[in-house]
């Protein structure tokens, strides 16, 4: 069973600065006793006390403003941070797409890139060189996959991270903001693939700040402010909610007509 | 949701086993990035990875000779015994100070793909063992040069030394070995590289330490030398080698691969630092598994 479940979980990360992150003074701090807050390493909560529940066949868009806790609350989704407090299980093959710049060598090729990150989601190397030919096909990156990453733009990259993922049929899909640097036509071809994927596939997490692919990707949605939950529930009363008017009024016409039949809307 | 929620088992033997034997599981992951590491350090280099087999030659040889006058030794003993033993100390010094920084060179991985822990030190190590295979090229071609010195029974490392029985099939023996000193290598890296992404300066400690560990381990001098010196009131001063757990870990692998008496004191002391190094690196595994990720 495809499922994310997380218990009054809390995310603390320890700032360390120079100072405190070395041994120095927990060994020559002994000498003298403790000086108040020096002792402790200041903290940042990202999340508080979140308590949810993500069934296959779930679609969640999160909104929020910037330094919300999307991005973290995503990394918890998808099992990299562990709750500091309160517990999270993750049942399911998770496929994760964040921020595109930096995790890769940024000196290997496009080739190599896919096929790390296909074993990293769990493929084999026969797999993955089966799928290279299709992802070279649907990213349209040609001989550029040849070159090293570093020479990549932040669209090709996102190019690149989608076509592996849409590849491989994952069961938990968990997709950050990024993912709106492509441009227009390769996000017509890439949004078919991901609602076909979708559909197929247990469960998506999407955090994003355009209206439109949320509706056309989430049927619900969670607003996160200042690390907690604010609030839950259809994707469209939260996007009012959050935005203060109905996401409706600004989507194009030409989106609405796509729209029709799709989950935000049938929901309603 | 169901019932009250259940409790974090976030620190469990269960989840750092778990962690262990899915990193395991995913040979081919860390296979692939360990190759890609040798690949990408050599990138755009003529010779390529050939560069790990030739500086370990250029040193061997230097050595070698060097040592073999300041020692009064046969070269032709002398010299096998020096490559043998750089290989082994070249393995074990990259466990080490590339251990430290295990997890902290990975930080934009663990950060953006989920994926166990243990897949990183699996990599660290397999890397090592890599760049090893091209050392033991070096190996191969000292052994063929010097094959009548080393084979004779009988022959001693230096002039007046413990009599040694010389190559034999016996060489195998470095294959297991070998593998006990890469199953060490794995709960160094994972020690010390949760440890190092803690602390930052154990890194540096490690590093300012690991020259001067060189040169008290018998590396370009031998155990003989000590005796030789100062006969029979050796004393303390033979503590300097047996004190010294990086001896008996060299010793394990180079004994058999230049056809010396293997002491099973060796096999003991690198079993005991199995067993303990494990137990403590599951412990930390344990607790601070989980953490690691924020704190890279």
């Amino acid at each position: 069973m495809i499922s994310i479940d997380v218990w009054n979980a809390s995310v603390d990360f320890p700032i360390f600065d120079a100072k405190t992150r070395s041994l120095k003074k927990r060994v020559l701090g002994k000498v003298g006793g403790k000086i108040g807050t020096d002792s402790k390493v200041p903290i940042i909560e990202a999340l508080h006390d979140i308590t949810l529940s993500v069934k296959s066949g779930d679609r969640i868009g999160l909104v929020g403003h910037n330094g919300a806790g999307k991005s973290t609350l995503l990394r918890l989704l998808s099992g990299i941070y562990e709750p500091t407090r309160g517990s999270a299980r993750v049942n399911g093959r998770v496929a994760p797409v964040f921020d595109l710049g930096v995790g890769m060598d940024q000196e290997i090729s496009g080739y190599e890139n896919i096929m790390i990150r296909g074993l990293y989601l769990g493929m084999t190397r026969k797999q993955m060189e089966k799928r290279v030919d299709d992802i070279a096909d649907f990213t349209e990156l040609g001989d550029y996959l040849s070159m090293p990453l570093r020479t990549y733009s932040t669209g090709m990259r996102v190019r690149l991270a989608l076509g592996v993922v849409t590849s491989i049929d994952p069961e938990i899909l968990l997709l950050d903001e990024g993912i709106g640097a492509v441009d227009a036509a390769f996000l017509n071809k890439a949004r078919d693939r991901l609602v076909d994927l979708v559909k197929r596939s247990g469960l998506l997490v999407f955090a994003s700040h355009q209206d439109d692919l949320l509706l056309e990707l989430c049927t619900s949605a969670i607003w996160m402010d200042e690390g907690r939950m604010k609030m839950q529930g259809p994707l469209r009363e939260v996007l009012t909610a959050y935005k203060g008017r109905d996401p409706f009024h600004n989507v194009s016409q030409e989106t609405l007509d796509r729209l029709e039949g799709a989950p935000a809307l049938s929901g309603d | 949701m169901t019932s009250a929620p259940p409790a974090s088992d976030s620190r469990t033997f269960r989840r750092a086993f778990a962690d262990l034997r899915d990193g395991a599981r995913q040979r081919e992951l860390w296979g692939h990035l360990a190759w890609q590491d040798i690949k990408q350090r050599y990138r755009r280099s003529v010779l390529g990875p050939l560069w790990i087999t030739l500086s370990m030659g250029i040193t061997a040889l230097g050595l070698g000779l060097l040592y073999s006058q300041l020692f009064d030794a046969e070269i032709g003993t002398f010299l096998p015994y020096i490559t043998a033993g750089f290989i082994v100390w070249y393995f074990i010094l990259g466990c080490l100070t590339e251990g430290t920084d295990t997890f902290i060179a990975n930080e934009g991985l663990i950060k953006h793909l989920p994926a166990p822990l243990s897949v990183y030190v699996l990599r660290t190590v397999w890397r090592q063992s890599i760049m090893l295979a091209h050392n033991m090229v070096i190996y191969v071609i000292v052994i063929a040069i010097f094959w009548g010195p080393v084979t004779t029974s009988g022959y001693s490392i230096t002039e007046g030394g413990v009599p040694q029985p010389g190559l034999s099939w016996s060489v195998l023996l470095a294959i297991p070995a070998f593998v006990l000193v890469a199953i060490n290598a794995g709960w160094v890296v994972l020690l010390f590289g949760i440890a190092s992404t803690r602390f930052r300066d154990i890194p540096q400690v490690v590093s300012s330490l690991i020259n001067l560990l060189f040169f008290m381990t018998p590396i370009v001098w031998s155990t003989d030398i000590l005796k030789d010196k100062f006969g029979e009131s050796v004393g303390w001063r033979d503590l300097v080698a047996e004190l010294n757990p990086l001896y008996h870990f060299i010793q394990l692998v180079r004994a058999p691969l230049i056809g010396n008496e293997q002491s099973w004191h060796h096999w003991v002391v690198v079993g005991a630092f199995t067993i303990v190094g494990w137990a403590l690196a599951l412990l930390v595994m344990r607790n601070y598994r989980a953490r690691v990720s924020y704190w890279v």
